[in-house]
């Protein structure tokens, strides 16, 4: 699963390119411009933070300060990862309770220059949180049940 | 406010990675002021919802193709034909490629990742301390995120209200005192003959062909700077744009990218990208509750204590900030203190731009500072050597470096002298 993801993100950044491009090549060279190029880069961005903040988690590629990184035995470390991972998963859960409640509350309003409705764009949040929720639950599972490792490199759990 | 603070110095200490730790310190202070929670889905999309900060995944993603397209060897290669044969050439080309490089890479990490190897490796063969060498490169490092395009003046820009041009502009010419600061240690380290003389040299026939690829990678920064100067494209379209030029050089001109290696960088980029933004989007909310708990009123206790002595005030911030970026990431730590000391600096008088390069400078100096600054992790594991020889070698670098912060509180003009000239 996290591996689509982090192909789900990476083809965003390619469309963001690609509309950016786009936006620019019509302004000059079409001398017309297309009136919600802004709009759509941002919230592609959007979705592709919320995911990608997801794959980063599941990679631990967040930055943090790692002081207690080489401290310690192996129960101390374990007793370490699950602590985190269960602070992170309390932030998803509140994440995607309260992202279902803003998109129920402002999800009907529509964009100004796409139009689309911003439940669509809304429902990175609690997508996002439900994820990373999801993610830190599968760590704790592995600091007890430590994945096996396949023939390429790669873990099997998600 | 001073729960909220607590709160996010514990789950920071704890190891909690830095996004969670200022999310999870807004809850808890939303919780305990009675606040809606539903600021937090509310602030934290207004963090990420920003077309300002669209330019730094741009920039990263260019930083990395045109790593993987080859042009790290190309930069030494120039590097080495305008120092020349001298004694210590090649730590100056290391300076020299590290100021070209930074105007590729925006990052500091990205400069260490791509020269590290490259520079530690070849200056040990040639005689030099292999200490010397990683610690040229990790001093070399830190002008990668000042001189433009840069990704923390990018996520500084968005969070501080600046003009990401401005920064970008603020930035050449303490990045190149950055650089000058290194090539003085290297002068001195030369005339104690402490350093060999150069064995690189680059054939005659080879020259033009040099010449040339080094000129096609440094049309990149120029580009952006001057197509948003003259107002072609805004900074993050320049970015977009700077994407394509990097897959074209990549792609078409030194044949170094395939399709799998330009997706594997998009997916990298895309990751660090949503990291970074997910920090901001969490600091956004955190600084909302800082806002609500009345830093505001504390802000006007500093602002009456420093009345009449702006240099005093911008000498003690460089200390604080050095000792901020000891042990907090630079990224973080201007992101946090950007919105809460600006307002004050501002009530000063104190130039916008003059205070956010001695800001972003002193912060990012603690990317070179012990005892958690990741730059020196990452040159002591390129390097195989402990931390304390690094230090000892890098030391001298680094006290260089604090006189360019020293020079930048004293001479706004360093910093103001270009963004005002050219007037964006």
């Amino acid at each position: 699963m996290v591996i689509g993801l982090d192909h789900v993100i990476g083809w965003i950044l390619v469309a963001l390119v690609v509309l950016n491009g786009a936006s620019v090549f019509m302004r000059y060279v079409m001398l017309d411009s297309i009136s919600w190029s802004e709009e759509g880069i941002r919230y592609l961005a959007c979705w592709m933070a919320l995911l990608g903040g997801v794959s980063a988690a599941w990679m631990d590629e967040h930055l943090d300060m790692n002081l207690f990184d080489e401290i310690g035995g192996g129960t101390f470390q374990a007793v370490q990862r699950v602590g985190l991972q269960f602070l992170t998963f309390i932030f998803g859960v509140v994440l995607t309770w309260q992202g279902v409640i803003y998109c129920m509350k402002s999800g009907m309003q529509t964009a100004p220059s796409t139009g689309i409705l911003m439940l669509f764009v809304y429902a990175s949040i609690p997508i996002g949180g439900f994820l990373l929720a999801l993610v830190s639950l599968v760590k704790i599972y592995d600091v007890f049940v430590p994945p096996a490792i396949s023939d390429h490199g790669a873990k099997h759990v998600l | 406010m001073i729960v909220a603070a607590l709160a996010l110095l514990i789950l920071l200490i704890s190891g909690l990675p830095i996004a969670w730790s200022f999310g999870l310190a807004a809850i808890f202070a939303l919780v305990w002021e009675g606040l809606p929670l539903l600021n937090l889905p509310t602030k934290l999309f207004a963090g990420i919802d920003s077309f300002v900060l669209l330019a730094a995944p741009f920039y990263i993603v260019a930083g990395e193709l045109m790593n993987k397209g080859g042009i790290s060897e190309r930069l030494i290669r120039f590097s080495i034909i305008v120092v020349g044969r001298i004694r210590g050439g090649t730590a100056y080309a290391a300076v020299v490629t590290s100021v070209l490089f930074a105007g590729i890479s925006g990052t500091a990490i990205a400069d260490i990742a791509a020269l590290g190897n490259i520079f530690i490796n070849s200056m040990a063969k040639e005689g030099y301390k292999k200490a010397f060498a990683a610690a040229l490169v990790a001093a070399g490092s830190i002008i990668g995120p000042i001189i433009p395009p840069s990704v923390i003046m990018v996520l500084y820009a968005a969070v501080a209200d600046l003009s990401v041009l401005k920064l970008f502009l603020g930035g050449i010419v303490p990045g190149i005192l950055l650089g000058v600061a290194c090539g003085v240690v290297v002068f001195i380290k030369g005339l104690r003959g402490e350093l060999p003389p150069s064995n690189l040299m680059v054939p005659a026939e080879e020259r033009p062909k040099v010449i040339r690829d080094g000129l096609l990678v440094l049309t990149l920064p120029g580009f952006i700077v001057f197509g948003t100067l003259s107002g072609v494209f805004t900074p993050t379209e320049a970015g977009g744009i700077a994407v394509i030029y990097a897959i074209f050089l990549g792609t078409v001109v030194f044949r170094h990218l395939d399709l799998s290696g330009l997706l594997k960088s998009f997916r990298a980029a895309a990751r660090l990208t949503a990291a970074l933004f997910m920090m901001i989007a969490a600091v956004e909310v955190f600084n909302y509750i800082l806002i609500i708990g009345g830093i505001e009123e504390w802000t006007q206790g500093v602002l009456n204590f420093f009345k009449g002595n702006p240099t005093v005030f911008l000498l003690i911030c460089v200390v604080v900030l050095l000792f901020i970026g000891m042990a907090l990431d630079a990224g973080p730590a201007l992101l946090l203190l950007a919105p809460v000391v600006l307002p004050l600096t501002r009530a000063m008088g104190i130039d916008d731009i003059h205070f956010s390069m001695i800001m972003i400078v002193s912060t990012v100096m603690g990317l070179i500072s012990p005892p958690v600054g990741v730059c020196l992790f990452v040159t002591c594991r390129i390097a195989d050597i402990r931390l304390r020889e690094l230090w000892k070698e890098l030391q001298w670098f680094f006290y260089a470096q604090i006189g360019v912060i020293v020079l930048l509180v004293f001479f706004p003009v360093l910093s103001t002298g270009l963004p005002n000239w050219l007037r964006p």
